[in-house]
């Protein structure tokens, strides 16, 4: 049997890879920050440029985990009033909803792309290790991108269910 | 149009926005960018939107958010409430009233190594409340105090409420945190003494359970030893400034894991799912982290703040009178909003006036945090009560029936705060860094 790629499987495909890496990452930076302070109280042997490492970190795990909670729909919202409208009506939100984050996310990209472009001139780097931020601008770039295209999916999901 | 007007105009928008169900980072991000593009030009806002999600996120104080959540997660996987409650109810459990004193306790403790309320109430809704039936407790007071005991969960360090406030005013989370501890164990106080005075006087409500030997009550502490003497290391090292709050998280997320790897309560769907878990809500902090600075910096080009600043200054009314209707404020607000919403929403505006009024931003902290936790168990949103009717099968009503009493303990309990900081401030004041 032969299996069918579409553009939404393999988007998906793509999340559930990225979410991976970015619950490596939560681990990764956890054992990182934990190792520093061992070393620092009992080897007086600190681990140079953790604080950074860790910021770097911190900026991967958003940007891997962005687009899989957006995924989850699992984002904060208010819906003391909306609980009161209809099944419909709380579709049509929610396709708005979509096409807002989508239109800011598709801001955002480009912005971040500009800030690279910026940052590569400067040749902006970490203090103490020297670690270009550049790639990292890069995978928050690319985290918002993946957003973008969940949001899309959802939006053509939330319509075909609606016309159904 | 003035830029204040603008700035008005933008929170409008923002609102609206927010009551139509649109996620709150998003509405942010949008009133924020379009105001700034209004105000500024596009080019500005631009470059706003290329700063502010990299500059923001790329902090070392805010990487505590998934490590502390992580720690959460992992502990309230692992069944250590039971293990909690069974200590309390063995020590305590034998007076009248015992079980539902040994929840709040348990609450408390739970609090210490987990941090959220929700999961609180959650985890305790499903191991005090089963036993608090058997022992022919009125259902309403078995469920108010899990629901009121589960708000302890945001108090007690670690707690995202304070990791979010000091992200947004800049304020230390260390000293934040241990603002919230003494607080925490006074509510746990003032709970248990609500019980024990309404058992007194109608001693149906909680009959008092079999006695238990001193042996026993030694024996109990065998499941939940290690994580109070792990929470008892983060909290201490935090005191004691040999770690950063950041470095804390990281030690509890680490210890939490070995020690319940070691008493094999750790299996790899827990810890796969507790991972899994801490990246969505990191995921979603950082959306709102990211909307509420782009909204902050429109409010700040805006003059916003620094107008309703000088207009509430302006009024020549007692400063403590602005206090109690920022607090009433926030009391409703809690009523209908999320903590986190709430906050992220409301503090560019509110801080700075708090500010100019000459009140400890610490000190406020705790206040606002514990206005919220009132919210929590009250009608018609109080969303401990909703957690822990799926939970427990409790209805919702019988929840909200028995909730009265502590919601008084809690009017009492905050006035307490407001009326003596030093209660918040003794120990950050007492802090080495």
């Amino acid at each position: 049997m032969s299996k069918k790629f579409t553009p939404a499987k393999v988007s998906m495909g793509i999340i559930d890879i990225v979410s991976f890496v970015s619950l490596m990452t939560i681990v990764v930076m956890m054992m990182l920050t934990t190792a520093d302070v061992i070393l620092r109280y009992l080897f007086d042997r600190p681990i140079l440029g953790s604080m950074e490492m860790t910021e770097l970190l911190m900026v991967s795990v958003a940007g891997l985990s962005l687009a899989w909670c957006t995924l989850k729909s699992g984002h904060i919202r208010v819906d003391i009033i909306t609980n009161m409208f209809s099944k419909k009506t709380n579709k049509t939100i929610d396709v708005i909803n979509y096409i807002l984050t989508g239109i800011i996310c598709a801001f955002i990209v480009p912005a971040l792309i500009n800030r690279y472009i910026e940052g590569e001139k400067l040749d902006i780097r970490t203090y103490v290790l020297r670690i270009p931020e550049g790639p990292f601008v890069l995978l928050l770039t690319f985290g918002y991108f993946l957003t973008f295209l969940v949001l899309i999916v959802k939006t053509v999901k939330s319509i075909v269910e609606e016309k159904k | 149009m003035s830029p204040d007007l603008i700035g008005a105009i933008g929170v409008g928008l923002m609102l609206l926005m927010i009551f139509m169900g649109i996620w709150v980072g998003t509405a942010m991000l949008v009133a924020g960018f379009v105001g700034f593009i209004y105000l500024e030009g596009f080019a500005k806002a631009f470059t706003i939107l290329g700063t502010e999600p990299y500059s923001q996120i790329a902090s070392y104080i805010l990487a505590c958010v998934p490590l502390y959540i992580l720690m959460g997660i992992v502990v309230s996987l692992t069944g250590i409430a039971g293990d909690l409650y069974n200590t309390a109810n063995k020590w305590i459990g034998s007076i009248k009233g015992g079980l539902a004193i040994a929840t709040t306790v348990a609450c408390g403790a739970f609090a210490a190594i987990c941090g959220s309320s929700d999961a609180s109430a959650a985890a305790m809704g499903k191991v005090a409340y089963p036993e608090m039936v058997k022992f022919r407790y009125d259902q309403k007071l078995a469920s108010a105090c899990i629901a009121a005991g589960g708000t302890i969960g945001i108090m007690i360090p670690p707690s995202l409420g304070f990791i979010l406030y000091g992200l947004l005013t800049e304020q230390s989370i260390g000293k934040l945190y241990m603002a919230g501890f003494l607080p925490g164990i006074l509510q746990v106080i003032f709970y248990s003494i609500t019980i024990y005075i309404m058992c007194r006087f109608k001693p149906t409500l909680g009959p008092a359970a079999p006695k238990t030997v001193f042996r026993e009550k030694i024996y109990s502490l065998k499941g939940v030893w290690a994580m109070l003497l792990l929470f008892l290391f983060v909290i201490g090292g935090i005191y004691a400034g040999i770690f950063t709050p950041t470095e804390a998280g990281a030690l509890g997320a680490f210890g939490a894991i070995t020690i319940s790897l070691i008493s094999r309560r750790l299996t790899r769907s827990n810890f796969s799912q507790s991972v899994k878990d801490t990246a969505q809500i990191t995921a979603m902090i950082v959306l709102l982290i990211t909307g509420a600075f782009v909204f902050m910096r429109f409010l700040a080009v805006s003059r916003l703040p620094a107008m309703l600043s000088e207009f509430v200054i302006g009024l020549q009314i007692p400063r403590f009178v602005i206090l109690i209707c920022i607090i009433i404020f926030y009391l409703i607000l809690g009523c209908f909003w999320d903590i986190f919403a709430a906050m992220i929403l409301t503090l560019p505006l509110i801080f700075p006036v708090i500010q100019i009024s000459g009140y400890d931003p610490i000190w406020f902290g705790v206040i606002m945090v514990r206005c919220m936790e009132i919210g929590l168990i009250t009608p018609p949103f109080g969303l401990n009560v909703f957690v822990l009717s799926s939970s427990s099968n409790v209805p919702v009503k019988t929840i909200f029936g028995g909730v009265w009493p502590f919601v008084l303990s809690d009017i009492a309990h905050l006035t307490l705060l407001v009326l003596f900081p030093q209660i918040s401030l003794l120990l950050p004041n007492m802090m080495k860094h």
